[in-house]
């Protein structure tokens, strides 16, 4: 029997964040994780080795375009062996990162799958080992939903991770689900040389994401892609020796059509039924999720859950701030999850990014609205890396001024939405990031230039209202 | 009458020929200022072209798809009626524009009052959290265990700084947690008329109070005579007699002072307000001509104006013109008061309850009954000499009653 104060189940970013935490806060930790590898589905098979390949993807557009900049590269090979390489070793350097700040830290990794058997105690699966501990956080994560309509058994259908793995470029390949990871997905496959074809339920690509945000990655997509099939439904999939023939209903789609593969990218499961939560007692709702207070405490007084696990939405950097919250609690600080916005990044080309409320949002709650739009068309810094389709759009309470949410497409929109996200946090007004100097020329000045937009104050284009 | 208005495309740069997109509107809607209306894409970029005014959409000319330029109709705003004016093409006459621009100002002025109402319930409704504290005073608020909305934040548009936590705090701490129940009542009409008055009366006069104490025996034993033969006469009748008395040798207590506070208006009456407490509060009516009426008279009118007072049904004639104030609390208790002058007055007496006290006749010491007076006096009109010598003279008269007589 191996005892322990905090038991830490899972390894993503949540779970190591927490194990670290509660290490420093002077407790006693074992985190256990049922793969060799730490760091979760973020950095085995999900955020880190798709922003490797996106990387890779990138670099091959860039190389095609440069024509335009008067420097003319030959047509690239591609070595998929050594874009894997690639790829592994990055996820290796930063899983091996963790498992040294774990030893540094004398976090004590076990690898097994633990299971409950109370609320003190879990056992690991296929042996006899238990392990007793005094506090438990559990950061689980979540799975691929495997909808039974999807023939996954053929190894033409795929799900994100079977994705990452490049087994081969398919010919034609069709994408089931225009959210985040599909359209990333899509990006990389595209690149390396598939004809893409994405089937979307909803009336837009990323659905959470307004629509004028969208439009510019919308459009590039369409040019790039052989289709966008919205507001269609994938109503049968059969695997076919000559491929996966697909089904589809909706106003624009054919009947049906045959790809050489399908990526599923539909939907995430929650991992809260697979550790026998109800033997400690922990609670589990309809939609598995492991509920939880402010504090991540589940209805169980000495378990705690986070991450994916607990709700959406199933990002990362949510998980990592929910784990300090946990780790300081057991540690008997007074810390609660109380932040104001959770920023959301799609990693495309360009990239999407939103913080706050949403337009459609902040409509469908009736709360008073003015907006700065800026197109980076008039982004001297977009011009000069060839890029002219961003658009940066602020939204402000009309009235005190105080910013509500932001939305950017465009080339590294994703590190620049940290700014409105803080701008958030600290409740900045309109004037507060229009007063503030934006170096010149960078796309970071697109978020300025928003908030002048919406003062009127802009004189980089034709102020869209009357200047205050 | 509602009037028609159209919508053209605004200069947009330069384009002349530009896609749209989207059409956000559709007849019958009613669009708001500002609202975007429809959506269109130059090869750099889109733009939503916002409506210049509100109104009701009557009729669309556009549909996407179609190409436009500047100064393209768009669609038609039908606005409403009560707007018209403002929008009106053709231009009126001289007369009527300043008629008609007055009235624009008024309209204009409802306008503007309303969004702003309907503006601060929208508000109101949006959102649950109607402060702001940054992540770093959150953090501070949960470790001290405070809920944020409680505070009231003194920054900039009521954020919540930390020195406003730190103030909460200790004001908890000093005042303690315990939530005490609590009411909050309306003041009354008279008093929150009076307390106008009193607080102008107490901060603007610099007051001076002299106290004294009157051997009334020689008044008691006379009222203890009347009341075998069924004569009631209280204390406060023979006082109102003697400040009289008083009043005649010290005309500069029956007086006020003017606006100004530079000329002295001597009252050459002596009508006297007398404060009479009632359950909607303190009401002051006058006793006139106080110098001419006996005893008996001032007692009767005393007696009928005070009920009348408490019943509410002073006429406010009645409560004004007197020259100097008396305030009884006699009957009710307490050794000295600190009246307040009812200003412009200049001086005012209170009168608290007659205690048997042990006095030093010179030889033993003798129970004699003594009344305690608090003699109120603006000190821009009245010195300190003044005012003792005021007093010692009441004194003198209250306590030989023949005095009065003279």
């Amino acid at each position: 029997m191996i005892k322990t104060q905090v038991l830490v189940m899972g390894s993503g970013p949540g779970g190591y964040t927490a194990a670290f935490r509660a290490a420093d806060l002077g407790k006693e930790v074992t985190l256990i994780e049922r793969y060799d590898s730490l760091g979760g589905v973020c950095l085995n098979v999900g955020c880190i080795p798709s922003k490797s390949l996106l990387h890779t993807a990138e670099v091959i557009n860039e190389s095609k375009h440069a024509s335009e900049l008067g420097v003319t590269f030959s047509k690239p090979k591609i070595d998929l062996e050594g874009v894997k390489k690639n790829t592994n070793s990055i996820v290796n350097k930063l899983t091996g990162g963790i498992q040294a700040l774990a030893k540094a830290r004398k976090v004590k990794v076990i690898n097994g799958y633990a299971k409950f058997l109370s609320k003190n105690q879990v056992s690991l699966d296929g042996t006899d080992e238990v392990i007793e501990f005094d506090q438990c956080i559990i950061s689980v994560g979540s799975r691929v939903t495997k909808f039974p309509m999807f023939p996954f058994a053929d190894d033409r259908v795929m799900d994100s991770t079977d994705a990452l793995l490049l087994d081969e470029i398919p010919k034609r390949m069709l994408v089931v689900g225009g959210g985040i990871i599909g359209l990333e997905m899509a990006t990389i496959y595209d690149a390396l040389g598939s004809e893409i074809t994405i089937v979307e339920l909803g009336p837009q690509i990323i659905p959470a994401a307004d629509k004028d945000i969208v439009n510019p990655l919308f459009k590039k997509a369409k040019k790039n892609y052989a289709n966008i099939f919205l507001n269609t439904q994938v109503t049968s999939m059969s695997a076919l020796k000559k491929g996966i023939k697909v089904e589809f209903e909706g106003k624009d789609a054919p009947k049906t059509d045959t790809f050489d593969k399908v990526l599923i990218a539909v939907g995430r499961t929650p991992n809260g039924n697979l550790i026998d939560a109800d033997k400690a007692g922990v609670q589990i709702n309809d939609n598995g999720f492991i509920e939880t207070d402010k504090q991540m405490k589940t209805n169980v007084e000495n378990i705690f859950a986070i991450g994916d696990v607990v709700g959406q939405p199933m990002l990362a950097h949510k998980a990592v701030h929910e784990a300090k919250v946990a780790a300081e609690v057991i540690c008997g600080q007074k810390s609660g999850f109380d932040v104001l916005t959770i920023p959301s990044v799609a990693y495309t080309d360009p990239e999407v990014a939103w913080t706050g409320k949403t337009e459609k949002e902040l409509k469908d709650e009736g709360v008073n609205f003015e907006k700065g739009v800026f197109p980076w068309a008039a982004s001297g810094r977009s011009l000069s890396i060839g890029r002219s389709e961003g658009v940066s759009k602020a939204l402000f309470d009309s009235k005190s001024g105080k910013i509500l949410g932001m939305g950017i497409c465009g080339t590294n929109a994703g590190d620049l939405i940290s700014e409105a996200s803080l701008a958030i946090e600290m409740g900045c007004d309109m004037s507060d990031i229009a007063l503030t100097i934006h170096a010149h020329p960078t796309l970071s000045e697109t978020t300025g230039f928003a908030a002048e937009m919406a003062e009127g104050t802009i004189t980089d284009l034709m102020p869209p209202r009357k200047r205050k | 009458m509602p009037t028609q208005k159209n919508v053209e495309l605004p200069d947009i740069g330069d384009f002349d020929a530009v896609d749209i997109i989207e059409v956000l509107v559709k007849i019958g809607d009613t669009v708001n200022e500002n609202d975007s209306i429809i959506t269109l894409e130059t090869d750099k970029a889109t733009m939503e072209i916002p409506a210049p005014f509100s109104g009701k959409v009557s009729s669309l000319s556009v549909k996407v798809g179609d190409k436009v330029a500047k100064g393209d109709l768009i669609l038609i705003l039908e606005s409403e009626s009560n707007l018209s004016e403002d929008i009106k093409e053709e231009t009126p006459s001289t007369e009527e524009v300043n008629q008609v621009s007055e009235d624009n100002v008024a309209e204009n002025t409802l306008t503007a009052n309303k969004s702003e109402t309907d503006h601060k319930e929208e508000i109101s409704l949006s959102s649950g959290s109607d402060y702001h504290a940054s992540p770093s005073i959150r953090k501070l608020a949960r470790e001290l265990g405070v809920n944020l909305s409680g505070i009231n934040g003194s920054g900039k548009k009521g954020r919540i700084l930390e020195e406003d936590l730190k103030s909460f705090v200790k004001k908890l701490v000093t005042e303690g947690n315990t939530v005490e129940e609590v009411e909050v009542i309306p003041l009354s009409r008279i008093k929150k008329l009076s307390g106008k008055h009193l607080s102008n009366a107490w901060t603007s006069i610099p007051h001076v109070t002299q106290f004294d104490e009157v051997n009334i025996d020689q008044l008691e034993k006379f009222r203890k005579n009347q009341k075998e033969k069924n004569i009631k006469l209280s204390p406060l009748v023979f006082i109102m007699k003697a400040v009289v008395q008083v009043l005649k040798r010290y005309p500069n207590f029956n007086a006020s002072l003017d606006e100004s506070g530079e000329n002295l208006i001597l009252k050459k009456y002596f009508n006297l307000g007398i404060a009479v407490d009632t359950p909607n509060g303190l009401v002051v009516p006058v006793i006139k001509d106080v110098g001419k009426k006996s005893l008996m008279e001032l007692s009767e009118e005393l007696i009928e104006i005070s009920e009348r007072a408490r019943e509410g049904k002073l006429d406010s004639s009645e409560m004004k013109g007197a020259g100097f104030t008396i305030s009884s609390l006699g009957g009710i208790g307490g050794t000295h008061f600190t009246p307040i002058i009812n200003s412009p007055e200049v001086a005012i007496l209170g009168v608290s309850r007659t205690q048997i006290k042990p006095v030093w006749n010179g030889n033993s010491f003798e129970p004699s009954s003594m009344i305690p007076l608090a003699l109120s006096y603006d000190h821009r009109v009245i010195d300190g000499a003044e005012g003792a010598r005021f007093m010692v003279e009441l004194n003198q008269v209250l306590r030989n009653i023949m005095e009065m007589l003279l």
